[in-house]
């Protein structure tokens, strides 16, 4: 009776071969491509948030202040500043494409440092950071010199007025 | 149809149902962290002042100025035809059919340079296509539209014409800024009407 039963399910399978092994191939299709962005971690409004606040930067007073270690990761070509030079911090240099490597980044993940991203273009910068914090790197910033978040708006625009681009008054 | 068919079937299309269909989680990267990183160091969408100036001027079809500063300062002054979302919405489901298309360009853009690309960058990881930024914001345009001046002897055609861009974009922002929010996306119509009336057209 069961070797019966078993030579019908057999018939069953080999009648359904073709569809299960579509099936098969979808499912495999599935698992890969949600492996493929599983390695994101973080919320993009999340990040969005942190950079309007201004919260992704540190600078060099912040940078010498900091009582945890700090690791310095040097994002593309940069120059090599004096300020920074006489901290004598430890330094990585990596390539943005670096970032998507999962030995670096456990390796970043596992410094137990305070990560700083120092870049030639800030552009370069905030990229590298938006990465981090996505691939879910916990205390990391980057390093701004001297003029901090660029985003103030450097000229006053008074509507109906004749119009002439002041510069904005600070102290005011 | 035998049923066992008609299982099949059914489970067939479950598995392609959850391949293309499925409900991501909203704000979370859809490309790969290598796509993300490959796109990050040959990243080319950035779009000069001028460019936009031509953009606006023109009225280019499926041009989207998308202002991601904050709201007192988009109230205050914008680019004319600009949205405004902030940076804490960028992966919003809302925003997603707006920010993602085929075609034409989405353009970041802010006081400088820091909130734009963050802005981009999160756009990319999140799959949408054709965005782009303003290179410099706020900041440049004012330096290179509103600041706009010739102190030379003599001018060439192409900085005439280049000038002549500027200065016509310096008069679309005073007028559009100077606008209350209301009329402010009757300032296009009131444009081509204004052209055609130039032309010799009558309404």
């Amino acid at each position: 009776m069961r070797i019966t039963q078993n030579t019908d399910a057999m018939k069953i399978i080999g009648k359904l071969r073709i569809i299960l092994l579509m099936a098969a191939i979808l499912f495999a299709g599935m698992v890969y491509k949600t492996m493929q962005s599983g390695a994101w971690r973080g919320k993009a409004d999340e990040a969005g948030k942190m950079v309007e606040a201004g919260e992704c930067f540190i600078d060099l007073q912040g940078l010498r202040e900091s009582k945890e270690p700090v690791l310095l990761l040097k994002v593309g070509e940069t120059t090599s500043d004096s300020l920074l030079h006489l901290l004598h911090l430890p330094e990585k240099q990596l390539t943005i494409s670096d970032l998507a490597d999962r030995v670096i980044l456990k390796e970043l993940k596992a410094s137990g440092s305070r990560l700083v991203i120092v870049a030639a273009a800030r552009s370069e910068g905030m990229k590298a950071w938006i990465m981090l914090h996505q691939l879910g790197v916990k205390d990391f910033y980057i390093l701004s010199s001297g003029e901090g978040y660029d985003e103030a708006l450097k000229n006053r625009f008074r509507p109906e007025e004749e119009f002439k681009p002041e510069p904005e008054n600070r102290e005011s | 149809m035998n049923p066992r068919i008609r299982i099949s079937l059914f489970l067939l299309l479950a598995c392609i149902f959850l391949i293309f269909f499925t409900a991501r989680e909203s704000g979370r990267f859809r490309v790969t962290p290598a796509y993300l990183a490959a796109w990050a160091s040959t990243d080319t969408s950035v779009v000069t002042v001028d460019a936009v100036v031509r953009f606006l001027l023109e009225e280019t079809p499926g041009i989207l100025l998308v202002d991601v500063r904050e709201e007192g300062a988009f109230t205050e002054n914008s680019l004319p035809g600009a949205i405004r979302i902030p940076m804490g919405k960028i992966g919003a489901p809302e925003f997603r059919d707006l920010l993602n298309g085929r075609t034409g360009k989405r353009i970041f853009y802010s006081n400088g340079d820091d909130a734009s690309t963050a802005a981009l960058t999160l756009a990319a990881g999140l799959g949408y296509r054709n965005c782009y930024r303003m290179a410099g914001g706020m900041n440049a345009w004012f330096e290179t539209v509103m600041n706009a001046s010739f102190s030379g002897e003599r001018i060439s055609a192409k900085e005439n014409a280049l000038l002549t861009s500027r200065f016509e974009a310096r008069r679309l922002f005073i007028r559009y800024n100077s606008l209350p929010d209301s009329l402010k996306p009757q300032i296009f119509a009131a444009r081509q009407l204004e052209r055609k009336k130039l032309d010799g057209g009558c309404e």
